[in-house]
């Protein structure tokens, strides 16, 4: 099975500010207007067909209409020196619906279906009507085992290539670093915990990922550039800034 | 050009959702990536002399923590959906725009603060500089009034900026008319022009203040309506008097 | 009210090496302009701030075209080897403002508009001036001309976005101007101080030679061509 890294999800508070923030950091480029629901989406992609997916919530009254507590909400509620930036994942992709569809039954869950045809906009849409026809997993039915924290990675199959968000072109600015790809990940807790959940013997064999033993997920993303020095981008990862973790429902994944 | 509508303002629970609407209703096309502080903006271009549609609405669900009597008012006129919330007038040059702020009583909103952060800024860094009047601490849109701009350079202005490529997308070609609240009687005073119906192409249908439609040119197509309640239709002006 | 500046002209014959050259050598960004109302020649905009853009124009339907319609420009550029400047045109905001340039110089405002198609439809139209009975465009002869937009500054070229190229500068407008001629000239012809366009002289035959450019890095860029009026073959040309 191949695996790969998909994408990076950045939670912020203010997608426009976070954005703006992180292109004047690294000089990455990104483009806009991608949105789900109540979700919408500045993306920076990295070369190598892997993005950033800078995320926030866009629809004031859902937001207050939703249960609380929320646990993305509480996360970026909490200050840092990035305006409440937080990692708040990493995605894992295969190639195929079957390797999915493995990946989702050995960790005891399933995958979401491939409605975007039938149901466009309970998915990514963009502002040309493109929808983004993924499918993610693994989803559990009766919550998450205790044993997979939060933020280990979501796993994704992207049928489309040329449409993802990797390959979208970027807002034309001056003075625009070209991403080379990622160089090498951060992540919370421990090589045994993240090689049990991608099936491997060696995680850091399959993708380019390090281990600080904190909290589990995303804390940092070393990222090329062309004719440039490499730039890490460093954020506390969701799970750092949650008090009391049991609060929170853990969902279908 | 003389007094001219420059731009309106309709204020959004969901901008992405909205402007995605529009386009499904009406064909037409918007950019996307505008912003100031809590809350971003779709323009929707409406075609020559140089108008816009500002699909407005908050982008940052954290600002709900520090309430002001302006959040609460979006907060409320989106209850119930879209609704306009502001016209927006033109003028070419400061001297008029400051001639404006005299008639008004008030002083003009100049765009000299350094901070990029009290002006609207796109994704490719293009920070807009625009001069407004009346300047203070309640907008005139909550009483269904227009205010008054001046951009000094409209090289960049919103409304000749590429659209992104929409499905079923019309070309526009300016505004026809529009339809407002209230009598022309009213307008003239609040304006101090004899004739804003004729100057500004307005018709007035005397319900409460505000904007509730206007008509759009669309090559090859009929014209295209927009219709929406005004803002003073969720919250009366009432409210606001001084 | 005094003229301002609004766009340079660049005799090609290759719009599209033209502009990717002219980016990749000074970081200075370009996008698709579309097509004159000829159909035969096309166009690239290069913003520049300050509300001012170059135009690159050359033939991009050869077959269309007999060499005795081919524009003036067109063949200066391909004798000299080398992109030329070829035209500087000035902006008012009024066809009253452009009537009177008109009448001062002896001539009328063109009697047809020009013409322009943006690759995503829309024309773009805009009269000039002057236009004198039996002579060619001033700009020939190494003078500016002057326009009127018809839609004024809706979609001005200068305001439009760039493609997307690594290395962008972002220009800040003009520093300077270097014509042929002398400054006295230049005044009469323009019926206003030059020093309010950033002109400087160099004496040599009439029309423009260089252009130096601010940007965000501080750097001013000098981009040189050969003049309308300059006689040049591939051997003499220099940039």
């Amino acid at each position: 099975m191949q695996i790969s890294i998909n994408h990076f999800s950045l939670g912020a508070r203010n997608i426009y500010d976070a954005a703006e923030r992180l292109h004047k950091e690294t000089q990455l480029g990104f483009w806009t207007g991608e949105w789900v629901q109540t979700t919408a989406c500045h993306m920076f992609p990295l070369g190598k067909d892997v993005f950033i997916e800078v995320e926030g919530t866009i629809d004031a009254h859902a937001f207050l209409k939703m249960p609380k507590p929320n646990y993305n909400y509480d996360a970026l509620d909490t200050d840092n020196e990035y305006n409440g930036d937080h990692w708040t994942g990493l995605m894992l992709g295969v190639t195929s619906l079957a390797d999915l569809e493995a990946v989702a039954a050995r960790l005891g869950g399933t995958v979401s279906p491939d409605d975007s045809k039938v149901n466009p906009y309970s998915h990514f849409r963009r502002p040309d009507g493109y929808t983004m026809g993924y499918q993610g997993g693994p989803r559990f039915a009766n919550g998450r085992p205790a044993k997979y924290p939060r933020g280990l990675p979501g796993w994704y199959y992207y049928p489309d290539v040329p449409g993802r968000s990797s390959n979208q072109p970027v807002v034309s600015r001056p003075h625009l670093a070209t991403p080379t790809g990622v160089k090498w990940i951060e992540f919370g807790g421990t090589e045994e915990l993240l090689s049990d959940w991608m099936g491997v013997p060696k995680a850091s064999d399959v993708i380019p990922v390090r281990f600080n033993g904190k909290e589990v997920g995303t804390w940092a993303v070393c990222v090329g550039r062309e004719g440039m020095d490499d730039v890490v981008i460093r954020r506390p990862t969701a799970a750092s800034s949650i008090k009391d973790p049991s609060k929170y429902t853990t969902g279908p994944g | 050009m003389g007094l001219h509508i420059d731009h309106i303002s309709l204020a959004s629970p969901n901008i992405f959702r909205s402007a995605d609407a529009l386009n499904k209703e009406t064909g037409l096309g918007y950019w996307t990536g505008e912003w100031i502080r809590d809350t971003a903006v779709h323009i929707v271009p409406l075609g020559p002399p140089g108008n816009f549609i500002e699909i407005s609405g908050f982008v940052d669900v954290h600002t709900l923590k520090n309430m002001d009597e302006h959040k609460q008012w979006i907060l409320d006129i989106t209850e119930t959906g879209d609704h306009f919330n502001g016209l927006c007038l033109g003028v070419d040059s400061m001297e008029e725009l400051e001639a404006f702020a005299k008639h008004f009583g008030s002083k003009v909103n100049v765009p000299d603060n350094p901070d990029p952060a009290t002006h609207f800024q796109r994704a490719n860094g293009y920070i807009l500089p625009m001069a407004s009047t009346p300047s203070g601490k309640r907008s005139v849109w909550m009483k269904g009034l227009p205010n008054v701009y001046f951009y000094p350079d409209r090289t960049h202005h919103s409304s000749g900026q590429p659209v992104h490529p929409c499905e079923g997308m019309v070309r526009p070609t300016g505004i026809k008319w529009i339809e407002y609240g209230g009598t022309e009687e009213e307008m003239a005073k609040w304006l101090g022009i004899p004739n804003p119906g004729e100057v500004l192409k307005m018709k007035f249908n005397g319900k409460s203040l505000g904007l509730w439609a206007v008509c759009v040119g669309a090559e090859g197509k009929p014209d295209v309506v927009v219709r929406r309640p005004a803002a003073s239709d969720a919250v009366p002006v009432s409210k606001f008097a001084d | 009210m005094a003229a301002v500046l609004d766009h340079i002209h660049m005799g090609s014959t290759n719009i599209y090496t033209s502009a990717y050259n002219l980016t990749k050598t000074t970081g200075i960004g370009h996008y698709d302009g579309g097509f004159m109302s000829s159909v035969t020649i096309g166009h690239k905009a290069v913003p520049l701030g300050g509300q001012v853009y170059i135009e690159i124009e050359s033939i991009v339907d050869p077959f269309a075209v007999t060499p005795d319609k081919e524009p003036w420009f067109y063949k200066k550029a391909l004798k000299a080897g080398t992109e030329i400047w070829s035209g500087l045109c000035l902006r008012v905001d009024t066809m009253e403002e452009l009537g009177e340039i008109a009448k001062r110089h002896g001539g009328t405002i063109s009697p047809r508009a020009g013409r322009r198609t943006r690759p995503d439809g829309p024309g773009v139209k805009f009269w000039s001036a002057p236009s004198i009975a039996g002579q060619g465009s001033p700009w020939e002869v190494g003078k500016p001309n002057w326009y009127c937009w018809e839609d004024r500054m809706y979609c001005h070229p200068s305001g439009q976005p760039v493609i997307n190229t690594p290395g962008l500068v972002s220009p800040q407008g003009l520093d300077y101007l270097e014509m042929g001629g002398t400054e006295k000239e230049m005044e009469d012809w323009l019926g206003q101080p030059p020093s309010t366009l950033k002109m400087r002289f160099n004496g040599k035959s009439l029309g423009l030679y260089a252009i130096g450019v601010k940007t965000d890095t501080g750097k001013i860029i000098e981009i040189r061509r050969p003049s309308a009026t300059q006689e040049l073959t591939v051997e003499t040309s220099s940039r």
